[in-house]
């Protein structure tokens, strides 16, 4: 056996005990950890061909998966931290007080409050980087507002979606382009304007294509009366302050690099965070909304470390090798016309693991090929998200389901409803990609 | 400059204060969760964080 075969035979190990373990209704993230003790197992069983490696002691083998724990460790204390930040906002009741303004003060003026709202679901997503913590934080107060514009509820839910959908693609926090790029050894400076211009648009054609034809008709009063009321003491200034300290933190380390403190993210979401305790009228259990943010995050930090193992091991048996070698043999004219559907659908099954295991060795490719590889990464890690509606996992989805107690089918309900919005999301992405090179020139990147 | 690295060393001390409460976050989830996966997967994302806190890695 070649090690050629050797590694073609550890991924059919992969294929098989992702399989079994998904048929016995393991979780994701388990199903995943399986797969990386299957290729383990493999790796040490299978014989390695003329080329054999050096012997693997258990020891080793142990490295190897703690090794793998810690690749998305900084990923994922900036994930809980951003997530700790925006659920205190909101049990403080500061996400309460911003939506009651924005309804109380733009109601009449239609395309403004939706703008409001748009900027409003995207707000939580671009921090955390994750959809599910938008919907979670936001999701329902926005629902309100949109029910008591008119919004049906199959459109309503698609909107949560799309809109959550695009704000975990949204910068500064774009966690596929994040894990990619740390995976090619890229630094994730310069994509900033692609992600905002892509998400942005993407959130705005859902808004606008699926509230049409929607009028408030409604008195302002009955639907303040339908949203929960923010605790007394809540001003302008107190629910600024704490995003202020945040964008001061993260401009200052631009602005000043010389002598500015390297705080780092998970730090300045910590000091943010405790901006909006200093801030907050209500008091808060603070330990309380911990346990809620990692109950809320057990799946998504549980796929980052369990994914950081499966890279490992997929390094170590010489499988990542082989999966970049068949994406960079691939024809580019094959590239550009599947990708938009194969991200996606990829991300359905794998989550956050698609983008160490496709997105690395499509940068290389691309990289190699002479094409810009931010603007392309940028593409793909807004088509990503996309697929978070899509079985078996459809995280995003189910949330929105779950937090807008949607009672419709789901298939017939939302995905067909988020359909237009998100094929015109890919077709968008997938034109950039193909432009890659003059947009790169025009945005500087 | 050595007041920078005087606040670096706080911000890194910082740090490991913002993973040992996100580890005793997680501990209490783990220890209120009654479904087995769940509590696997618990187990799973407190590994970094106690080696990380035991500076072993």
């Amino acid at each position: 056996m070649t090690m050629l075969q050797h590694s073609l035979a550890v991924i059919v190990v992969i294929a098989l005990v992702f399989a079994i373990a998904k048929k016995c209704k393991a979780c994701t993230e388990l199903t995943l950890l399986l797969a990386a003790v299957g290729a383990i197992i493999a790796h040490l069983i299978l014989p390695m061909g003329e080329d054999p490696r050096s012997a693997l002691p258990f020891t080793e083998i142990i490295r190897h998966v703690v090794e793998g724990t810690f690749n998305y460790f900084d990923v994922c204390l900036t994930f809980l931290t951003a997530t700790f930040f925006m659920t205190l906002y909101k049990e403080a009741g500061g996400v309460n007080y911003m939506v009651r303004q924005i309804v109380g003060r733009f109601y009449k003026k239609r395309i403004l409050l939706l703008l409001l709202l748009t900027v409003v679901m995207m707000v939580p997503g671009a921090v955390t980087g994750s959809g599910a913590t938008t919907v979670l934080t936001v999701g329902g107060l926005v629902g309100a507002v949109l029910a008591a514009m008119g919004v049906n509820e199959d459109r309503r839910v698609a909107l949560i979606f799309l809109l959550a959908a695009m704000s975990a693609a949204c910068p500064p926090i774009n966690l596929w382009a994040m894990m990619a790029a740390a995976g090619a050894n890229m630094p994730f400076v310069g994509f900033t304007w692609p992600l905002l211009i892509l998400s942005g648009v993407g959130a705005l054609v859902s808004t606008f294509y699926l509230t049409r034809g929607v009028r408030n008709t409604k008195p302002v009063e009955e639907v303040l009366g339908n949203l929960p009321e923010a605790p007394a003491g809540w001003n302008a200034l107190r629910a600024f302050v704490p995003f202020v300290v945040m964008i001061v933190l993260i401009m200052g380390a631009r602005i000043f690099p010389a002598w500015w403190p390297v705080f780092g993210l998970p730090m300045i979401f910590m000091i943010s965070a405790g901006a909006v305790l200093i801030c907050s009228p209500k008091k808060v259990k603070v330990m309380e909304i911990a346990v809620t943010t990692v109950q809320n995050l057990k799946e998504l930090v549980g796929i980052m470390v369990v994914v950081g193992i499966l890279n490992q091991t997929l390094t170590l048996t010489g499988a990542r090798g082989l999966i970049s070698l068949a994406v960079v043999i691939l024809p580019i004219w094959l590239l550009f016309a599947a990708l938009w559907l194969i991200l996606p659908v990829a991300e359905g099954v794998l989550q956050y693991a698609v983008a160490p295991l496709f997105g690395v060795p499509l940068i290389m490719l691309f990289n190699m090929l002479g094409y810009n590889p931010v603007v392309a990464l940028s593409c793909w890690s807004v088509m990503w998200p996309v697929g978070d509606c899509l079985p078996p996992t459809a995280v995003v989805g189910r949330a929105a389901v779950m937090e807008m107690n949607y009672k419709g089918n789901y298939y017939k309900g939302l995905v067909k409803n988020a359909l237009v919005p998100m094929l015109v999301i890919l077709a968008l992405c997938t034109i950039t990609m193909i432009f890659n090179k003059p947009v790169g020139d025009l945005l500087g990147v | 400059m050595d007041i920078l690295v005087l606040i670096n060393t706080i911000i890194t001390v910082c740090t490991y204060a913002v993973a040992l409460f996100f580890l005793i976050a997680i501990v209490r989830s783990f220890l209120r969760t009654k479904k087995i996966q769940d509590a696997l997967v618990y187990c799973i994302i407190m590994v970094p964080f106690i080696l990380r806190l035991l500076r072993l890695k």
